[in-house]
């Protein structure tokens, strides 16, 4: 089966059941909406989804057997595993894990109300991707930091096992569509790091992961979140990734976001990140891995609202066989955003002759003191550096997977935690059969150390 | 140790840029190679370490007895062929002292021996770095990224340290260089020489063979040796310039 083969319709039908009172959140009025404007979905937005083609899932009859499993969270605070089933997963003195459904219920302080306000305004966006979600809709998570506190590093995932889909799933040409919600609502002075995270088991079928998680950066505050996606593929299979990450970043607050787009047949993710207030910043760098006829489309928009903002873009694309990578870079600096930095880079390593690379820097500048640069690269390995190592003995492969690990290695490096290194590096070997040179042990190698202490 | 017999090479696109070159440097000697611009020196270091995109339409070279032309770049390195760039290339993102420890260990693996942990490789490296003049410190940046000129051919002396060839292959390695640097490096060079080990040394200059004195000095020009001399010739070349060489040949 190929991606042409599949009937994206499903995605356009809304799950069961449409109402209010169920889902908690979502009203059937906004379903609705939604279903009306996707239907009708018009060219202005059909330029930014260019490379994924929703007019092809549009066009496609409804069917209504689009199926949802349940909610399968694996959360972990600090190393600790957090009860997932519970509506109020974790309360203590740095922060909420709370259900949305929940936070709608109860009754809110000052920061529950202001974070659930936000999520409101979030959702009633004329958006294709917050559409698709108020179609698809199931409950939420809401993760608050509480002013001034650091809450260490949260760990999120959701990983979709083969034994949870209906054999009657699998079997049929149906979409398996697993939706979910996350948002992040920081305080002033407070900090989070997040790992997000995107697995699923080899051999699924038709499998499709709706994702949408939203940021809300408070003064002077600061998140470093990781996203790796992960979402298994292969010959007999299709899976979709339609992931869309939002970012507000007010003053002197700090974003710092990476994200991994290993897996999948077809992925797109969207990034959005505002910076509303003077003095925000966002370093944002990503990594996309594309092998045998896998479609990555990332789509960034960077909007410098405010004086003195700073932000940085490095996000790197291998590619093998027939994939093809594309990278939408919209930075768009608005009238009186003086004193703005924005520095953008997308690289593109194509490790065959028939894969493809697609980037597209667009800057949109309204205003004179800017300092904005942004490079684009699509090529081959060099050829300088190959016959380099070639001349001092290492073998054509063994310089090869050299320059590819260097290639990758820069944000290999910034991964936080083992587990995201060791899913980087299997992504490596399967997609593009590069086994890497850099080791765990090799990384730490402190030079001058062993050199002083013999 | 190297015999080039009626060596014609043409780059790609077929222009004849050597025509019949002739040289047999024996076991321990050091043969300086100086010619003007464009006359094919920089054409020959490529082809004895085996670059892509040159055509050999004639003749043979021979090294330690076996056809080099048959070999391919990295098999001429683990056999002892050594090629210090005049360039060296900048590899952001690997690490000198991982690409230093993989070649030497590439090299051990082609001969049959085990490979060295990095606490024995810093044993080995340690000594090395003496030589020429580098802090361990160096080990940890990207290979040549941001290295200066001197440092950039002080790591290649490094690594022809390291490697331990029988045939060291010196393009313009005093190029770019300032006073110091250039007696580091020349230094370095000289305390390599053996009874084992052949030089080609290519130069535009003498002062890089003050510190590694030749056996013999060849005169390249129109991509042949058209005169050959013992030491003094390169005193003789720097002050007398190639012209009534070129005009004797003429």
């Amino acid at each position: 089966m190929s991606l042409k083969d599949v009937n994206w319709g499903p995605l356009l039908t809304p799950s069961k059941p449409l109402s209010t009172n169920e889902n908690g959140f979502i009203s059937s009025k906004r379903q609705e909406l939604a279903l009306q404007r996707l239907s009708q979905f018009n060219m202005a937005r059909a330029e930014a989804w260019r490379y994924t083609s929703l007019k092809r899932i549009v066009q496609l009859k409804l069917m209504s057997d689009a199926q949802q499993t349940e909610p399968n969270w694996q959360l972990s605070l600090n190393e600790e595993a957090i009860k997932a089933s519970s509506a109020s997963m974790l309360l203590n003195s740095k922060l909420r894990i709370i259900s949305l459904s929940e936070l709608a219920k109860q009754d809110r302080d000052q920061l529950a109300e202001q974070a659930f306000v936000w999520i409101e305004q979030q959702f009633a966006q004329d958006e294709t991707m917050h559409d698709l979600h108020s179609l698809h809709y199931r409950d939420g998570l809401v993760v608050i930091v509480e002013a001034g506190q650091d809450a260490g590093e949260l760990c999120i995932n959701m990983k979709r096992e083969k034994s949870q889909v209906s054999a009657q799933t699998a079997i049929a040409n149906t979409l398996q569509i697993d939706s979910r919600n996350i948002w992040f609502y920081l305080a002033e002075d407070a900090a989070l790091k997040v790992i997000e995270s995107f697995e699923t088991e080899q051999g699924l079928q038709n499998h499709t992961q709706l994702s949408l998680t939203s940021m809300y950066l408070s003064k002077n505050s600061k998140l470093d979140y990781v996203r790796s996606q992960e979402q298994s593929r292969g010959n007999e299979q299709t899976s979709l990734h339609l992931g869309r990450v939002a970012a507000t970043v007010y003053a002197e607050a700090n974003l710092s976001l990476t994200s991994l787009n290993l897996g999948s047949d077809l992925c797109r993710l969207e990034l959005d990140i505002s910076l509303e207030e003077s003095q925000a910043r966002a370093d944002l760098s990503g990594l996309y891995l594309g092998s045998s006829d896998v479609l990555l489309d990332q789509h960034l928009t960077l909007k410098h609202k405010a004086p003195s903002c700073r932000s940085s873009q490095s996000f790197k694309g291998a590619l093998g066989a027939k994939s093809r990578g594309v990278f939408t870079g919209r930075v768009i600096v608005s009238q009186g955003a003086f004193d703005t930095v924005a520095e953008q880079n997308n690289p593109n390593l194509l490790l065959s002759e028939s894969a493809k690379a697609v980037t597209r820097p667009q800057l949109e500048i309204y205003n004179d003191d800017v300092e904005c640069s942004h490079g684009a690269t699509v090529g081959q390995l060099d050829e300088d550096a190959l016959f380099y190592l070639r001349a001092r003995g290492l073998d054509e492969a063994a310089a090869l997977r050299a320059l590819t690990s260097a290639f990758v290695g820069e944000i290999r490096e910034t991964l936080p935690k083992q587990n995201l290194k060791r899913a980087l590096d299997s992504s490596l070997k399967q997609s593009l059969g590069l086994e890497l040179e850099l080791n765990e042990a090799e990384e730490w190698i402190d030079w001058e150390l062993i050199s002083a202490n013999i | 140790m190297l015999e080039i017999k009626n060596l014609h090479v043409s780059v790609a696109g077929g222009t004849e840029i050597i025509k019949g070159l002739n040289l047999s440097i024996p076991s321990g000697e050091v043969h300086a190679i100086m010619g003007p611009n464009g006359s094919g020196k920089s054409t020959l270091s490529y082809v004895l370490a085996g670059r892509e995109g040159y055509e050999v339409t004639q003749g043979s070279i021979t090294y330690m007895g076996q056809d080099l032309l048959a070999m391919d770049a990295s098999e001429r390195a683990q056999s002892g062929v050594f090629l210090a760039f005049q360039y060296p290339v900048e590899i952001p993102g690997v690490q000198n002292g991982y690409f230093l420890r993989s070649i030497v260990n590439a090299q051990r693996v082609s001969q049959g021996e085990p490979e060295l942990n990095p606490v024995e490789f810093m044993k080995k490296v340690k000594e090395v770095l003496k030589l020429v003049k580098l802090e361990p410190n160096m080990l940890k940046r990207s290979v040549n990224e941001g290295f200066s000129g001197g440092e950039k051919k002080r790591n290649e002396v490094l690594q022809m340290a390291l490697l331990a060839p029988k045939l060291c292959v010196l393009d313009e390695t005093d190029s770019g260089l300032d006073i110091d640097a250039l007696r580091i490096v020349g230094h370095g060079v000289d305390a390599l020489k053996g009874p084992e080990r052949s030089f080609l040394v290519i130069t535009h200059y003498q002062r890089l063979l003050d510190h590694v004195v030749p056996d013999k000095v060849h005169v390249l020009q129109g991509g042949r040796i058209i005169h050959s001399g013992d030491k003094t010739l390169a005193l003789e070349l720097e002050e007398r310039g190639y012209e009534w060489l070129i005009e004797g040949q003429s």
